[in-house]
């Protein structure tokens, strides 16, 4: 599995929707899956899956797939 | 108790109250909305899908000033749902900004740009007069199951709340829990009645524009669940500080006892009052509160009734009751209900408890098979119940751990756990990362033959 591949499974695993659902276009409380209370799950499952810790800041970037992606990459993972 | 006032004369008249809106910071105060909606000057029943923004508060605040009877609603319930609800209940008006029409009712718009539904025949839902509020307890699916509140419940609350609290004229009060939930109602009352300012806002704490708007409004206090006290300390509230918060509350479930002392130790330092209560929607909200400065000596306490209210504990069953003015009216699971409303003079909470020397009590367990997941109270009967319609030849057991996670015990044909999660969370939202599932040969029971939960709770967890 790529990054991508990897990113997508955690959001459809945290978020529980089908991972074609998963997108670019993707945001926080854009769809009732993705509130406050799976979002915590979704930050864990993405530490889980890339093997590192989110800074308190950064979490409050997370706010839709693209930032995730972005936050990330400063973090050294790359999506290609 | 005769002569209490109502809950819109004294929203009107506190003439320090504005309502503001997060994004604009365009402020209203309660007089700008006083009868600024088209309403038929009639009674009856009204659903108003309520965001916290300041049009939802309109709204509240036209209906409250009328006779008719108000049932608040979650917008993010299903289409389906609503329609089911409607279809038994046929409330006179809707209120629900996320539809554009509605079949048997008529779209139109109450204000510049408030839309309200209107139903189109003349049937009218008939509401016993002392039902001003109905408050739905059954999460997002199952029955609906109304509590029946009348404006005596919730003023005398409001007025016991503002007893104790530090709410005053200085306040900048964000809207930071669900309006359509007793707790998040509470905080509308109290600070409409006695607080200055009240931010509506939809931003949660988990986003960066919440705190942006934090700064801008300088907040004066926040409200929580035990989970949103989680996520303060995950998104690292506790390494800052805060020159304009002086209190924070915390109801909705027992919060873990190290990350309460770890708000004790930090609010202590920084001068802020933290307060930890405990109550029920059947009893409008509030029913106890731990005066901050006991909050570290009497860690995990839901200390003492607020005023009026009165606590004690049944010597047989150890369950606590509680005796008061905000004392709910029954419950309402179909139209008919809707026709009484009869309020008991003691509250049996369903919580074990015990008190100390002092007088403080302590809930030390749930005598009603009942679990909080993230603030939303769970009947484990009614998952059971769920979980029984869809799988054939199993029987289940729930079990709760400790508000954190559902144990799904059973016992027939093995299933795939995978299912079970699904199920739970399409139809009670219930997050798959809470739920845990074990195939049993047997279901242990007591030498009474009662299920035995404690024998399957140990079993699993070992």
């Amino acid at each position: 599995m790529n990054n991508l591949e990897k990113l997508k499974h955690a959001f459809s695993e945290a978020l529980s929707i089908p991972i074609d659902q998963v997108n670019e276009e993707l945001k926080y409380q854009g769809i009732a899956e993705w509130d406050s209370v799976s979002h915590m799950f979704l930050v864990e499952a993405i530490e889980t899956t890339f093997n590192l810790t989110i800074a308190i800041e950064d979490v409050l970037e997370m706010s839709s797939f693209a930032n995730v992606k972005q936050v990330l990459t400063k973090l050294r993972i790359t999506f290609d | 108790m005769k002569n209490m006032p109502h809950l819109y004369d004294l929203i009107l008249n506190n003439d320090a109250l504005r309502y503001i809106d997060s994004s604009t910071g365009i402020f209203h105060t309660a007089k700008d909305f006083h009868e600024s909606l088209a309403i038929d000057q009639t009674s009856g029943l009204v659903f108003l899908y309520l965001d916290n923004g300041l049009k939802s508060i309109e709204i509240l605040l036209n209906f409250l000033r009328t006779d008719f009877s108000i049932a608040l609603l979650s917008p993010a319930l299903n289409g389906d749902y609503k329609t089911n609800l409607e279809n038994h209940y046929r409330p006179y008006y809707i209120y629900d900004p996320l539809r554009v029409e509605s079949s048997d009712y008529i779209s139109f718009d109450a204000g510049p740009a408030h839309q309200l539904f209107k139903r189109k025949d003349r049937v009218k839902t008939e509401v016993n007069r002392q039902i001003k509020l109905l408050i739905n307890t059954s999460g997002s699916t199952g029955s609906p199951k109304f509590v029946k509140l009348s404006e005596q419940n919730i003023v005398s609350n409001a007025l016991s709340i503002v007893d104790y609290l530090p709410v005053n004229y200085a306040d900048v009060t964000p809207l930071n829990l669900p309006l359509f939930y007793s707790y998040g109602f509470s905080v509308f009352t109290t600070n409409s009645i006695a607080g200055g300012a009240i931010v509506c806002t939809n931003k949660t704490i988990i986003e960066k524009e919440f705190w942006e708007e934090f700064d801008q409004f300088r907040y004066t206090s926040l409200a929580g669940v035990p989970y949103v006290y989680e996520m303060l300390q995950r998104i690292g509230f506790l390494a800052k500080t805060y020159p304009s918060l002086r209190y924070l509350t915390q109801a909705g479930g027992r919060m873990n006892e190290s990350i309460l002392a770890a708000f004790g130790q930090y609010t202590a330092e920084n001068e802020i009052s933290f307060f930890s209560m405990y109550g029920q929607t059947e009893a409008t909200a509030r029913i106890s509160y731990l005066p901050p400065e006991f909050l570290l000596d009497k860690l995990g306490s839901v200390g003492k009734p607020i005023k009026n209210g009165r606590l004690d504990i049944d010597p047989d069953s150890g369950e606590l009751r509680y005796y008061g003015p905000n004392i709910f009216g029954g419950y309402a699971t179909k139209a008919e209900d809707l026709l009484t409303y009869q309020k008991e003079d003691m509250l049996l909470t369903g919580d074990l408890a015990r008190a100390d020397e002092d007088g403080f009590f302590y809930i030390t367990g749930r005598s009603k098979r009942f679990i909080k997941l993230f603030g939303v109270r769970i009947n484990l009967d009614e998952i059971e119940q769920i979980l029984t319609e869809k799988f054939n030849n199993v029987r289940f057991i729930c079990i709760g751990e400790e508000d954190k996670h559902m144990l799904v015990a059973y016992t027939g044909n093995k299933i795939d756990e995978k299912s079970v999660k699904q199920l739970l969370f399409e139809q009670v939202k219930i997050h798959p990362a809470c739920v845990k599932t074990q195939l049993l040969d047997s279901i242990p029971l007591t030498p009474n033959g009662k299920v035995d939960y404690m024998a399957i709770k140990d079993g699993i967890l070992v």
